[in-house]
Formats: C-alpha cells, structure tokens, sequence
C-alpha cells in the first residue's frame, strides 16, 4: 500500500496505543525531542515533539486522525502560529507508528 | 586477596598459571586463569603486577584457559585458544596473538554475562569525585584520550566498559590495561615517560596492539564507585582543532543505547538507567587531534564543576 492509499485509511480509522506494551519516556528540556521506550517490542525511538503530543492524545479511547486534530489544534500545545495542522502530517505519523507497532486500530 | 603478583615471586607465579591457576581480581570480577604460554605469563607478570590475586581455591566469575590447541596446529602455522568455562567461543588466532585473546575474551565474558550492570562500550575516568564517560566506536581515538588521562592524575576505571549499577546510577571500576593500536602506541610513549607497556602483538585484525598497564592508584582505589558527570563521545580527526560541543540529552540517550552491550537485555530497567545517567551528566560531542590540548579541555570542565 503506498502513501496515499495509507493515508486514506488512516484518516478514517479510530486509532489506539498499542496494547502490547507500556510507554515510558524521557524528556528533557534542551531539545524537543523525546525519547520513547515501548516495553511491547522492546525497542526504543527518538520522537519528536509533535509525534509525542499525537501518541499523547491517544491516551484514553480510540481516536481518528479528524478527531486528533482536533484535540491538538485547540489545546496550547501547539503555537497558533503553525495552526493548522496539515492534515498529511497527521497522516503520515500515524502511518509511522501503526509501522512501529506503537498505534493500532 | 591480599597478595598481588609482584608480592609472589615469578617461578611461583608461573608455575601456579601452569598448574591450578590463578585467580586475579580487576574491580567486581574474579577471573581464574590457567595458561602455559611464557609470553601470557610474562605480560601478566608485567601488566597485572599491582593487581589482588589468591592461589587458593575460591570463587570466580570466569574460569579462563589460554593454550595451544591439540592438533597439528601446535607446530604448523601454530595457533592459540581461548577457553572459558570448558567452551571455546571463537575460532583459534594465530599463536603470537595469545596475549590478545586473552584480554579480549575476558572483555567478552564481561559483555555477555556482566548483567548485573548496564554496560556500555565507552572509555570511564574520574577525577575529583567525577567521572567522565568517552563512548566510542573503534577508531574514534577513545583508548587514546583515555590512555592520556590516565597518565595525567586520572583515575581509569575503564578503557573499554562503563559499568553502571542499576540500583544506584553509579559506575563501578575495574579497571585493566588499556589497548593502543597502530600509532596510538607511539602517541602515548612519546606523551609519557612513564607509560609502561606489554609486548607488541603484529598483524592482528586491528593492526598492532600493546597494551598500556593502568596507574597502582587506580587498581588500588578499584572498590570506590563514582558518580558519572560528562558523556563526551570523541572523535580524532587529525588536524582537527579542538572542539567540545553541546549534545542534546535525547541525542546522547540514543548514542548510548548504541553503544551499550545489554541495553536490549535489561529492558525497562536499562531505559530507566541510561535516563538517570543522562540525567545526571552533562553531553557533548568532542572532537581533537592534539591530546595535550584535550587532556586540558577536561581538566578544565572538570574543574568548572567543582
């Protein structure tokens, strides 16, 4: 499946954190990258800010791709300035991290 | 422990090795070693002369034979084997290498079965209550700079491991001769008048190695832990002027993981170590080809933490 046929199907789909795993990070206030261990492939990842607030927002229930745009676009993470959130960047993170196991739907 | 190989007279020493072995202990570990090789022996006497052994009976973490093998081998092309725990892990190496595999294979039990501590491929010095960690891969000049610092009133608790104690987030010593390649050897026997070094080993699969024997304080001082203060990944380059770059903390934390010999097998507890350890150190990048100027670089670091 490329890019686009991907991006489709994230778009519409309610997306959740893995269950196979827990997630712990490190975070630290020189740099807004963050670093995350998954405990369910045991593999750790440098995340940056706005993938983190993405997996952030997935906490709790189920949500697609609108409705974490959503979310992010009225809370104070993100400076209005850069608003809106393309909607290909929402895409292609999930789309990154369904690849990483960390998301599924 | 309480006598060291210099205490026992050579004949008695050489005779224990080719008998019942010796057990000698470098910080946390105790290594048994049997061996009949006269150059083992004699770079043993040389480089481990301040080092605790006993030639009782007792426990020891890894139960080490260095000897040639039992085939043709022995008189054609001869060659030498590396035996731990009553296994042969890796294939035999060519006999004048016999020193080498035995400071090799005794780093590869550590790596493999030293779990008790994250370990992470990386040089660990300290001074003043401090300990800087120089993660490197081959070739970046680590054994270098490490080799100058601990001719420099550094105390060496390693030129190959970091040893982190999980529970407290400090590093452990254990500290062994310090492996120099190619030109390195001569960098550090014109840096120093001092520097005491083993035999030189030709045409291994990193060129010619010697190994420098570590500074008495530091194996005396080798059961005083530290506190971890700087991550300096370095790397020579010659001609390059000197320079000290501030890493991000994130940065650092993936760079290490790289590094480390059993980060994946700790798990949640290696992740949570490696963080502490960030957390605690300052990071940068540290790029050098004059040592005099990088041995002052982090004289001087060092002494601003103060």
């Amino acid at each position: 499946m490329n890019l686009n046929g991907a991006s489709l199907k994230v778009s519409h789909s309610a997306w959740s954190l893995a269950t196979s795993g827990e997630y712990h990070w490190a975070q630290w206030n020189d740099s807004d990258e963050i670093v995350l261990y998954f405990t369910g492939s045991g593999d750790t990842f440098l995340i940056s800010y706005f993938g983190y607030l993405l997996l952030d927002a997935l906490k709790g229930s189920p949500k697609t791709a609108e409705d974490l745009d959503k979310l992010l676009s009225a809370s104070d993470s993100i400076p209005h300035d850069l608003l809106p959130i393309p909607k290909e960047m929402i895409d292609s993170h999930l789309f990154h991290f369904q690849k990483l196991g960390l998301i599924e739907l | 422990m309480t006598d060291t190989i210099s205490a026992l007279p050579f004949d008695h020493f050489s005779g224990f090795l080719k008998g019942e072995g010796i057990r000698i202990e470098t910080g946390p570990f105790i290594t048994r070693l049997q061996t009949k090789l006269t150059d083992v022996i004699e770079n043993l006497a040389l480089l481990y002369s301040d080092y605790p052994i006993s030639t009782e009976a007792g426990f020891s973490d890894f139960h080490l034979d260095i000897h040639k093998p039992n085939s043709i081998r022995r008189w054609i092309h001869p060659q030498v084997n590396f035996t731990f725990d009553g296994i042969t892990p890796f294939k035999p190496l060519p006999r004048p290498q016999a020193y080498a595999i035995f400071e090799w294979g005794l780093n590869w039990c550590i790596s493999n079965y030293a779990h008790q501590y994250l370990i992470i491929h990386s040089a660990v010095l300290e001074k003043n209550g401090a300990a800087i960690v120089l993660p490197g891969i081959p070739g970046a000049g680590k054994s270098t700079l490490c080799a100058g610092l601990a001719l420099s009133g550094w105390r060496l608790f390693s030129d190959e491991m970091a040893l982190i104690e999980p529970s407290s987030g400090q590093l452990v010593s254990s500290p062994r001769p310090i492996s120099l390649k190619n030109e390195s050897i001569n960098i550090i026997k014109n840096f120093s008048s001092s520097a005491v070094f083993g035999i030189t080993i030709n045409d291994t699969t990193k060129g010619s190695i010697a190994h420098l024997k570590p500074q008495i304080e530091s194996i005396q001082r080798c059961k005083e832990k530290t506190t971890p203060r700087i991550i300096a990944f370095p790397k020579y380059r010659t001609g390059a002027r000197t320079s000290l770059t501030p890493l991000t903390k994130s940065r650092a934390f993936m760079t290490l993981c790289e590094n480390s010999f059993n980060y994946s097998i700790q798990g949640k507890l290696g992740f949570e170590t490696i963080k502490s350890l960030i957390s605690s150190c300052d990071c940068f990048e540290f790029e050098y080809s004059s040592l005099d100027e990088a041995i002052k670089t982090f004289d001087t670091l060092i002494e601003q933490m103060e």
